[in-house]
């Protein structure tokens, strides 16, 4: 008997641990995360939700953001530059508008986009709910309703890229999670756009001026909000291509440009915070040497550093002059070509072309070799005025990338008051002229007379926004909302080979330049402007096939002016098709884009 | 230059288990098992100024220190009762509670920017050596902790047998997973077997041909939680990163798109079996004919990228897998010098996926080529896993399918001939594929079809042992028919998509455009003649991979696996030496293979992680042939 209790007793033990591990079974299970960060832990304090936003901010860089593909490969070919190189399903496929569903250089900034969306929309639905967003000090609340501000302004932001690339996206508004049915619908532009220009009318009141903003850096100021706001509402307020297969623009389109007028005046009255820096030149040196610009003309600009893809940028090293990487500047460049008419475009005392435009490549030496007319590539984010330098291999030399200049918001104003008002109005022409004179800085009176009707300023401000933003990433768009792609496609065309063939405007083009190296540096011993009959080089320089060039210089075998856009089409090539992965992921529920 | 690039791993296991049993009443136990397993792993690696790894680093060396500790315990509590009734009924009754987890955490200490000649052992003891030039940044350490993963299960089991003739098991299991909701985490688990042994019945009694007969019946529920944790909750991580004032600053980013619905994947197996053994068990035969059908398949499943994320983890379709397997056993000569033993086996499966929810087929990427990789792989309702799905190859284009200008140098291609427009402008000797939907353009979107089948046809295996007076010999061999293997290293090694990539041997009967005094050629009779004997095209060079049906190989084969050869001494010799056995061996491993599969092994698959992408040889190492010699003795 006693035997039996005993061994009963032993038993009962391993059988309570058990009768209690049942009982705790419920509590064994529910684990919680480690490393991972719960969404109210997330959303506890400003530090943290401040964390969330710097998460927001990471997908505009990269290079699936505006570090490469977004900024470098999706504005071209343009009337400007285009793509170096032969065809390929990647970034040339992009620029000579060959798109297959299956280019990845489609794909993968699309997903950061939305990668984007999904990361504000989160931040979004909870700050307001934040129990410091409505009961916190007042440094909490000012604080918290900064970082709700700037986060809605990312989103539109991202949402803004996609509808310029892809039309008619769907537009998701609340987190991912949130959602009943990922089948998130095709919306409709225009009021996409209209959504998103109310919310950076939001957000306005919301963040505070880069003057009121603490220490200066690249987080979104009120400057940025109203910039945006302005571009998004002269994008509402311009053509498109519709699902129809037609370029079309919204009937109400004036009350938006009315809104970026507005916007445009309120900035600048405000010359304290956003002004034109006095030289052309300088902005893109302090950029390349990452100084801030005291007059702030760069209003909003997107933060690289590094060294990845991820958070850093290959500005300078995708395209710029072609660099030797032994030499001290380190690799870089050649990645996009300047059009010989976009060269051609500037007037000669015109401060912006040799800034906008190189015509050399540097070799391992660190002496300046010349490039031929069809091979002149872009300046603004040259490696070779990286200061610091960056010598060796390095893929990431961390330029900024500039989203909204002070120039951008006058031009803006410029166009818009033309729009209103039927003509352009004093003040319109006097912030024309404001960007032109800084342009031809010292030669101040060779700007030319300004026209004064509607048809005559808007042509004017159509060159002047060509001249002024060259490989920033706006020309194709602009051309776009304009409905002027593929006249100005067609346009370019004809001028190249005019230019290959002397003719008309282009008539005294020379077809050889001589040269010769002084230092590293190249001495040019013609003019660019003016005919020469010499073929054969005077002793002690070197003959440089220019207008020649354009007579045997090829891409995928066919003249340049053949090969630039290719294979553009309008009423399709105006947008980018959705690719094949993420057609196949709606499963039949989302419309692809005209001509697809 | 050979120590480029370092790695080092060191691992430090302790497994500790025990258990102990004690009788309470007789025909009652109850047993208790623990088991605890510490793995520690650390890698150290270093990357020198030549490696690609320095070139964002100012060519500057990088090392790495990661660590990696895993701790598992396991707990089973049961009770057991068994009583044998009247000599005829066997009783068997488990009872039990088990639970396990497992706990894992991971730091990575990386620097950058060392002295540029330093060696591998010397960054690596000192990882403070690293000093970024101004404008640079350390890495960020990064510690992992994951979420325990714990399982709670309580089981029973019976079993009962009469006379040895009728037998049956039966049991319950429910298994409960941290991994999912906890309404969502108890998956139970039925199982049972029935076997009736025939020739136990009267009306067999005299039969001396049929030595033992047992038919069986089975079927069984198994799940699968082999997914990441937490994944029904919507949680950050602190992978993000942007730059203000160009120095990086941490920033939260959503690990993954919680699914709160996620539950176990289900197994479930039935099969009907028959043992027979002949003549005194000298033959034996078992035939088994199974069906095992996969249930909510715990799969990344492709979502509208619109959502932020381009897949979640989903219990998504279900497959089933029906087959055959035959087993044959004999002792084919029995002398007293010489005996055969004889075991083959051999068996066929079809696999069939028989729901994917809402759509009917999705492509799936093995992934091989890195992040821009396309889908290479098609899984389809009705249609096994494992086609391969790419461009059908069709040579190269020739000088006569172009009009040549000479004028400006160029080939241009003649009407009604595709263009290969994935790789641009065609030109000689360039890579041909067929027009599948007959527009005149090859395209990735309307010209790739299934191209081939990962799933053998049978496959099986055959060991024969023979004995000869004191040598012994044994052979065994197995194959398998009809699977086809997706052989990337040769697209990979035939591109050029990089620079500085090696190329296959038969690349250099390739197309050339180069004569040999190194000029080009683009006149059309001499580039014809300069590549009357080529039998390949030219690289592609378009820095992105495309699976054609020419990677793509039989991988049937036939392996002498295994061949092994012994004597031992005779027994009246060991009585003298004092020894009870002797015996010298020798053996060798994969000793010779019997196939048409060009890689270096057709026994391979290498893109494992995704069930859905089988058959792929990238990267494969080719299969060691050992040789074993020794020495069995016995006191």
């Amino acid at each position: 008997m006693k035997n039996i209790v005993k061994k009963i007793t032993v038993l009962a033990i391993p059988f309570c641990i058990t009768m209690l591990m049942v009982s705790g079974c419920k509590e064994y299970l529910d684990v919680q995360p480690k490393s991972q960060i719960s969404i109210s832990d997330a959303f506890a304090n400003v530090a943290s939700a401040t964390n969330a936003i710097i998460g927001v901010y990471d997908e505009l860089m990269g290079d699936n953001g505006y570090g490469i593909r977004i900024n470098m490969y999706y504005p071209y070919d343009s009337d400007e530059m285009i793509v170096s190189g032969n065809i390929d399903n990647g970034r040339r496929g992009i620029g000579r508008y060959q798109l297959l569903l299956t280019n990845t250089e489609i794909r993968n900034p699309f997903l950061q986009l939305y990668r984007g969306i999904e990361k504000a929309n989160l931040c979004i639905e909870q700050i307001p709910l934040m129990a410091i967003y409505t009961s916190g000090t007042d440094a909490e609340k000012k604080e918290l309703r900064r970082l709700y501000g700037e986060v809605l302004t990312l989103r539109a932001q991202f949402l803004f890229e996609l509808l310029r690339n892809w039309g008619d996206v769907p537009a998701p508004l609340t987190p991912a999670y949130k959602q009943t049915d990922l089948f998130i619908p095709q919306s409709d532009r225009d009021q996409t756009y209209t959504k998103l220009i109310e919310d950076l009318k939001t957000a306005t009141d919301l963040v505070p001026w880069r003057t009121e903003a603490g220490v200066r850096n690249e987080r979104i100021t009120k400057g940025a909000v109203k910039a945006l706001r302005a571009k998004l509402a002269m994008f509402r307020g311009g053509y498109s291509l519709r699902s129809s297969g037609k370029m079309e623009r919204n009937a109400d389109y004036q009350t938006y440009i009315k809104i970026a007028r507005d916007e445009c005046a309120d900035l600048m009255a405000k010359r304290g915070e956003h002004t034109l820096n006095p030289s052309f030149e300088d902005i893109w040196r302090k950029l390349t040497s990452f100084t801030y610009d005291p007059a702030g003309e760069i209003i909003f600009e997107v933060g690289a550093g590094g060294s990845n893809s991820n958070s850093d940028s290959r500005m300078g090293n995708y395209n710029g002059p072609s660099v030797n990487a032994s030499s001290r500047y380190g690799t870089g460049g050649g990645g996009l070509l300047v059009l010989p008419n976009y060269f051609y475009a500037f007037d000669s005392t015109d401060t912006r072309r040799d800034v906008t435009t190189t015509l050399y490549a540097v070799a391992a030496t660190n002496v300046k070799s010349p490039r031929r007319l069809g091979e002149i590539t872009d300046g603004k984010f040259r490696k070779d005025w990286r200061n610091p330098l960056l010598p060796g291999t390095a893929l990431n030399p961390g330029y900024n990338w500039p989203m909204i200049r002070f120039a951008d918001v006058l031009l803006m104003f410029a166009e818009a008051e033309n729009e209103l008002n039927g003509a352009p109005t004093a003040a319109a022409i006097t912030a024309f002229e404001e960007v032109r004179k800084r342009a031809y800085k010292g030669n101040e009176s060779k700007i030319g007379k300004t026209p004064t009707d509607k048809a005559g300023f808007f042509d004017a401000i159509v060159n002047e926004r060509y001249l002024e933003f060259g490989s920033e990433g706006i020309r194709k768009f602009d051309l776009i909302r304009w409905n002027l792609l593929a006249e100005k496609i067609a346009e370019t065309r004809q001028k190249i080979q005019d230019m290959r063939d002397a003719k008309g405007a282009y008539a005294t083009i020379p077809q050889y330049i001589f040269w010769k190296n002084n230092g590293e540096e190249i001495q040019w011993q013609n003019s660019f402007y003016k005919p020469n009959t010499v073929t054969t080089a005077p002793t002690g320089w070197t003959r440089l096939d220019w207008r020649q060039h354009l007579t045997t210089n090829l891409i995928d075998g066919v003249q340049l002016h053949a090969g630039i856009a290719r294979f553009f089409v309008t009423g399709k090539s105006e947008l980018f098709p959705y690719d094949q992965a993420t057609v196949d992921a709606y499963q039949g529920k989302l419309k692809q884009n005209p001509g697809y | 230059m050979t120590e480029a690039e370092y790695r080092k791993a060191y691992t430090k296991a302790i497994n500790l288990s025990g258990y102990a049993t004690y009788t309470i009443l007789k025909n009652l136990t109850f047993k208790t098992t623990i088991g605890i397993d510490n793995n520690d792993a650390q890698t150290n690696a270093f990357w020198s100024k030549i490696t690609s790894t320095a070139r964002n680093y100012a060519q500057q060396p990088v090392a790495s220190i990661f660590q990696q500790s895993a701790v598992t315990i396991n707990n089973s509590n049961a009770l057991q009762y068994s009583k044998k009734f009247e000599n005829k009924h066997d009783l068997n009754v488990i009872v039990g509670q088990e639970i396990y987890q497992n706990v894992s955490k991971s730091t990575t200490i990386e620097t950058r920017y060392f002295p540029t000649d330093i060696s591998a052992e010397q960054a690596l003891a000192n990882m403070g050596l690293g000093s970024p030039p101004t404008g640079a940044q350390q890495a960020r350490p990064i510690s992992n902790e994951i979420p325990a993963n714990r399982l709670f299960s309580l089981f029973g089991r019976v079993s009962y047998s009469y006379n040895d003739k009728y037998l049956a098991t039966v049991s319950l299991r429910s298994d409960r997973s941290s991994k999912f909701k906890y309404a969502n985490g108890a998956l139970v688990f039925p199982s049972g077997t029935v076997a009736w042994r025939f020739t136990k019945e009267g009306f067999m009694k005299d039969n001396k041909f049929l030595t033992d007969g047992k038919l069986r019946l089975g079927y069984g529920v198994a799940g699968n939680n082999r997914i990441g944790d937490l994944l029904y909750q919507q949680l950050y991580g602190v992978t993000g990163e942007y730059a203000l004032n160009h120095s990086v600053l941490p920033g939260y980013a959503p690990i993954a798109l919680a699914n709160e619905d996620l539950k176990w994947e289900s197994n479930i197996s039935q099969n009907i079996g028959l043992d027979l053994s002949f003549l005194n068990n000298r033959f034996q035969l078992s035939v088994d004919a199974y069906k095992n059908s996969g249930k909510n398949l715990l799969l990344a499943v492709a979502i509208p990228p619109t959502s932020g994320y381009s897949s979640q983890i989903k219990n998504l379709g279900s497959t089933t897998n029906k087959g055959i397997e035959v087993q044959l056993n004999a002792y084919i000569i029995q002398k007293k010098d010489f005996t055969w033993n004889s075991n083959f086996n051999i068996s066929t499966n079809k696999n069939t996926v028989t729901n994917l929810g809402t759509v009917s087929q999705l492509t799936r990427n093995s992934g091989w080529q890195g992040s821009d990789g396309t889908d290479d792989y098609l899984v389809k309702v009705g249609e096994p896993v494992g086609l391969m799905y790419g461009f059908v190859t069709d040579g190269y284009y020739k000088v006569d399918d172009f009009t040549f200008n000479a004028t400006t140098n160029t080939y241009t291609i003649k009407p009604g001939i595709p263009v290969n427009s994935v790789y641009g402008v065609p030109q000689p000797g360039m890579l041909k594929w067929k027009d599948i939907d007959g527009d005149g353009l090859v395209t990735a979107d309307k010209d790739r079809t299934v191209i081939s089948n990962a799933n053998p046809k049978f496959m099986g295996g055959w060991n024969n042992q023979f004995s000869y007076r004191n040598f012994d010999l044994s052979v065994f061999m197995n194959w398998v028919v009809g699977n086809d293997i997706y052989n990337a290293n040769k697209i990979e090694m035939t591109d050029g998509a990089f620079p500085s990539l090696n190329m296959l041997e038969f690349m250099k009967d390739r197309w050339t455009n180069i004569n040999d005094q190194g000029q080009v050629v683009t006149d059309p009779t001499a580039l014809a003649a300069l590549n009357a004997n080529a039998k390949i095209w030219s690289p592609v060079r378009v820095q992105r991979y495309w699976l054609h049906s020419w990677a793509v190989e039989d991988g049937s084969f036939l392996r002498i696996n295994n061949l092994t050869l012994g004597y031992s001494l005779p027994s009246d010799l060991l009585k003298k030496i004092k020894l009870s056995r002797f015996r010298a061996y020798a053996t060798v491993n994969n000793l010779a293979t019997l196939t048409s599969y060009t890689g270096y092994d057709p026994e391979v698959n290498t893109r494992r992680s995704d069930p859905l992408t089988q058959g792929v040889d990238f990267a494969g190492y080719p299969r060691a042939k050992t040789w074993v010699f020794g020495v069995n003795l016995t006191f």
